[in-house]
């Protein structure tokens, strides 16, 4: 009586099978009705622009953009093996990454804001100071001139372009403390700040202040200058990098059309609404005050 | 797993005979298969089947042991793979390198000991909050609890082991981790937020395996344990924990296994920091959250390093099984030796006791052993100055009935968690709409869509597979040393950590098969994930199916593969289907594998080829990013109503199953 089920059940093999040999053939990215998809991967940091200009651009042209943050690195690592078509990047490339032939597109600048426990009354370190944090050596909040509190480090992962750009500017050489907790997400690093008291971290100033979380941070003022846009476009912020995109070659096609795009006027907005500063960035353009005063804890 | 559901089978043999009241050989099942190939073979000698049935019998024989040695030649595969991606630890690292204590590949340092130590650390803390938890959980249910208290409990205890450790991650994450920084000061990121979280997970493993242990104990033992003034503590204490001990000594190291090979729910909660642990609240790293972080970016040395972390995992847990077995196959042996009536019982143990129904003698002889044993130490105890026995029973029957009750009471407060914060985001756009703005409005339709595709296509690839594979070793295989290795194997694939399966997966289906991240790619390692469960159901529904049966249909005449498809397939079905479903709940709830096998960009997958985003990793990833997370609550809870309708659905379906079978 349940026989004809067992007959349906053998009747899949073959189905199996024909699927496994479709597997076989090797993969073209564009599908069928003329629309292609290529693939981002790569820094979170990048994560808004690329897909706000993702959506933007699929509007636009049609065409699919894919994007995926995991950091840099295996960003670079996708585009490398040929997994991604272009790779987003908050850090510049490595010796090593270098000698592939990778094309880089500087798609817009960051600055890195020190983030803080908005209870902590610390207002400001020195870049020296920062350094000695991150190494382990200053363990406590005194020794900055606040309460007497244990420094909870939080520090990213190294696939984070974020830390190696970090590591550059701030450490100098020194290594990082390695009992640090590392997480693998910019809002992961600013919600645990926002949420321990003796906490201290590092993120993009575009996810300082944030539409979606329900918490607030603090940022430092490092050697007495504010993160804002304007201190890093005008150079006086310390800790400030630029955004990348990488291809294996030229890019072409699509993906050439992608990064026209992201670097098209039509985006120079959006790339300042989420808090970076654009390439062609114009101070005269905006019309609000923004002097670098001390003033932290910002956020809605 | 092999130990304690082999011990139910036996049990489960036991009490059919006894129920019987036939006078069978002990272990019939040892005997049985040879004996149905003669049926079948001099059924040919007589010229009741002529050659082209033979040779389709041949055949069909051969295709189901070609089956059965995917699953050896998988764990094969995964081995040798993952030790050749490996060896440049032995060649450019060194043992010594790889074997010493700093972890920092961008410095050029890969060495593995803290990271071991963190994993030790977290896998030891989780076993001491767990094991009491699950074995005292096993107990009430098992020798406390009404019947009506038992069904919602192992209801409980089975949806526990059905919730996806992502969410368990999640959980610890949101819920627990503020809690311990705040009591702590910390971060609230280290080993202490992974025992309380690991702890939970491995509560459902635990349970079950000990329940079964705990069920096969003669209701006889208990029985006079009783009758001689002993209080239920008593019993439970002497009598019944000792009889089921080596059951629940291999639960503990099935659960260890489990502890050891968790990657997601402990990544998102250790604070990954590849020291040695200064505290239990300082964030630690282990080897399965260092591979899981790592994996995406590393190169070169970096990832032949964590091919190497991947190979150390192996052989942890293939060494962990092969314990489970060795213990089980000695117990087997003195079993065999005590039920013996010659042979005179060596043993005062009262462990022995366990295998009373199958020799009454013997079982009579041990039941007034454990007496003797019982009322010497009662003596013993009498000499001291102690509470009242009634007072200590009460008590612990309390402390059993607590571990009950926490169990249910963390399962409501997951739920209820998931549910009261992912409710509100649960919209029609929500479901049916695709992400927006860096995922942070919009829906999450192509998540739903990813993660239904490669459930679909590794069911489709696992069942046909699995289920030949438990047709012959259920019945066509002599018991022998040949099934005794599928059968390790088949184990082993099965306590093999997932992060180990998604290195392999990696390895295998998106570099060297040239897949590229794609639904292919993770259905492919996702079916070496379920092929072990849906073979060791399978296997289990095959041999409970009637002996007689099979005699009566051989005895018209049918041939074997006609006995298979018509009489026994069919009679095991709605246990067969049970497995499949439970394994499908696996495969929608596991993160580790696809991780690194499916792509993580969000894309609505149409053929095998294309990547795409399943809802755990979508998951994981909205927790990382930590800016919407109303949408990682709507869809931790979608994904579990989407597990938990699974489970529900198969314990449905067994027990339809066995309404039917009652009812013939």
């Amino acid at each position: 009586m349940r026989t004809p089920r067992r007959h349906r059940l053998l009747a899949l093999i073959p189905l199996v099978l024909v699927l496994a040999l479709a597997g076989c053939g090797s993969g073209t990215k564009s599908t069928s009705s003329g629309k292609t998809t290529i693939t981002v991967a790569g820094s979170t940091t990048v994560l808004p622009i690329a897909e706000i200009a993702a959506e933007k651009f699929e509007a636009k042209t049609g065409n699919q953009v894919l994007v995926s943050g995991l950091g840099s690195s295996a960003g670079i690592e996708a585009v490398i093996s040929g997994t991604a078509d272009i790779a987003s990047s908050s850090r510049d490339l490595t010796k090593e990454e270098a000698s592939h032939e990778l094309v880089s597109t500087v798609i817009a600048h960051d600055g890195i804001a020190i983030i803080v426990n908005d209870s902590n009354p610390v207002k400001n370190v020195t870049l020296d100071q920062l350094r000695d944090i991150y190494a382990g050596k200053i363990k406590n909040w005194k020794e900055l001139g606040g309460p007497d509190l244990a420094i909870q480090l939080v520090n990213r992962d190294e696939a984070s372009g974020t830390r190696e750009a970090f590591r550059s500017i701030v450490m100098r050489g020194a290594e990082f403390d390695r009992s640090a907790a590392v997480l693998p997400g910019t809002g992961q690093v600013r919600d645990v700040v926002s949420r321990s008291a003796g906490a201290i971290g590092y993120i993009s100033i575009g996810f300082v202040k944030s539409d979606y979380a329900t918490t607030t941070v603090k940022t430092l003022t490092v050697n007495g200058v504010n993160a804002t846009e304007d201190n890093v476009s005008n150079g006086k912020y310390p800790i400030s990098r630029d955004l990348y995109f990488f291809t294996n070659g030229d890019p072409q096609g699509v993906s050439f059309q992608y990064i026209k795009f992201v670097l098209s006027d039509e985006m120079t907005k959006t790339i300042e609404e989420a808090g970076y500063i654009p390439v062609n960035w114009d101070q005269s353009a905006r019309s609000d005050d923004s002097t670098s005063t001390t003033s932290g804890g910002e956020g809605k | 797993m092999s130990g304690s559901e082999e011990q139910r089978e036996r049990g489960r043999e036991e009490h059919d005979e006894l129920l019987d009241g036939l006078d069978r050989p002990p272990h019939i099942s040892d005997i049985e298969p040879n004996k149905d190939e003669a049926l079948a073979k001099s059924a040919r000698e007589l010229k009741l089947m002529d050659h082209a049935t033979y040779v389709k019998e041949r055949l069909l024989k051969d295709l189901f042991l070609l089956c059965a040695l995917i699953a050896v030649a998988a764990v094969a595969l995964i081995f040798v793979f993952t030790l050749a991606k490996s060896l440049p630890v032995f060649t450019d690292i060194g043992l010594g390198g790889f074997f010493s204590s700093t972890w920092a590949p961008s410095e050029g340092h890969y060495g593995i000991l803290a990271l071991l130590a963190g994993s030790a650390l977290v896998t030891v803390g989780a076993l001491v909050i767990g094991v009491p938890l699950a074995v005292g959980c096993a107990v009430y249910l098992t020798q406390i609890a009404t019947r009506r208290v038992t069904r919602v409990v192992s209801t409980a205890v089975d949806l526990l082991a059905g919730i996806p450790s992502v969410i368990y991650g999640f959980f610890g994450l949101v819920v627990l981790r503020p809690i311990i920084a705040n009591a702590s000061g910390g971060l609230g990121f280290g080993a202490l937020t992974a025992w309380l979280v690991l702890a939970i997970m491995i509560v459902p493993t635990i349970t079950t395996l000990s329940m079964d242990a705990l069920n096969s104990v003669d209701p006889g033992v208990r029985e006079a344990s009783f009758s001689m003034g002993a209080t239920r503590w008593q019993t439970i204490y002497k009598v019944v924990l000792p009889a089921a001990k080596v059951g629940i000594v291999n639960a503990i190291v099935l659960g260890m296994g489990r502890a050891i090979g968790e990657t997601m729910a402990v990544l998102m909660i250790v604070g990954n920091a590849p020291v040695f642990p200064h505290s239990i609240t300082s964030p630690v790293a282990t080897l399965t959250s260092q591979i899981a972080l790592d994996m995406g970016y590393s190169s070169g040395l970096h990832r032949a390093a964590l091919f190497g972390m991947g190979v150390v995992l192996y052989v942890i847990s293939a060494g962990l099984v092969g314990i489970v077995r060795i213990i089980t196959s000695r117990s087997e042996r003195r079993e065999r030796e005590a039920s013996r009536p010659a042979t005179p019982v060596a043993e005062k143990d009262a462990r022995s006791v366990a295998e009373g129904p199958s020799a009454s003698d013997a079982s009579a002889l041990l039941a007034q052993q454990s007496s003797a044993q019982l009322i010497r130490s009662r003596l013993d105890n009498a000499k001291k100055p102690r509470v009242s026995k009634n007072a200590t029973d009460g008590l612990m029957t309390g402390v059993f009935s607590a571990a009950g009750i926490v169990t249910t009471a963390i399962l409501v407060l997951i739920i209820g968690f998931v549910v009261v914060n992912g409710a509100p985001q649960i919209t029609p756009n929500f479901i049916f709409g695709w992400p927006r703005g860096v995922n942070a409005e919009g829906g999450i339709f192509p998540t739903i869509v990813s993660t239904l595709y490669v459930t679909v296509l590794a069911t489709l690839f696992a069942t046909p597979v699995a289920v030949l594979a438990a047709v012959y070793l259920a019945e066509y295989a002599h018991q022998g040393r040949l099934v005794n290795f599928i059968r390790y194997a088949t184990d082993t694939l099965a306590s093999v950590p997932s992060i180990v399966m998604g290195l392999f997966g990696y390895a295998v289906f998106v570099e060297a098969c040239g897949f590229g991240l794609s639904m292919l790619s993770a259905a492919l390692a996702l079916a070496l994930l379920m092929l072990p469960l849906i073979m060791r159901t399978t296997e289990d529904a095959i041999r409970s199916v009637p002996r007689f049966i099979r005699w009566g249909a051989y005895g018209l005449g049918a041939s074997k593969w006609q006995v298979v498809s018509k009489i026994v397939l069919p009679a095991a079905f709605p246990r067969i289907a049970t497995g499949i479903v439970l394994a499908i709940g696996r495969a929608i709830g596991e993160t580790a594998i696809v991780l690194y096998t499916m792509g993580q960009a969000v894309n609505l997958p149409v053929t095998p080829l294309d990547s795409g985003r399943s809802m755990p990793v979508h998951l994981y990833l909205l927790a990382n990013d930590g800016i919407n997370m109303g949408a990682a609550y709507g869809t931790a809870l979608l994904l579990m109503i989407m597990i938990l309708a699974f489970n529900l659905f198969a314990r449905h379906i067994s027990k339809r199953g066995a309404r039917q079978k009652g009812g013939k």
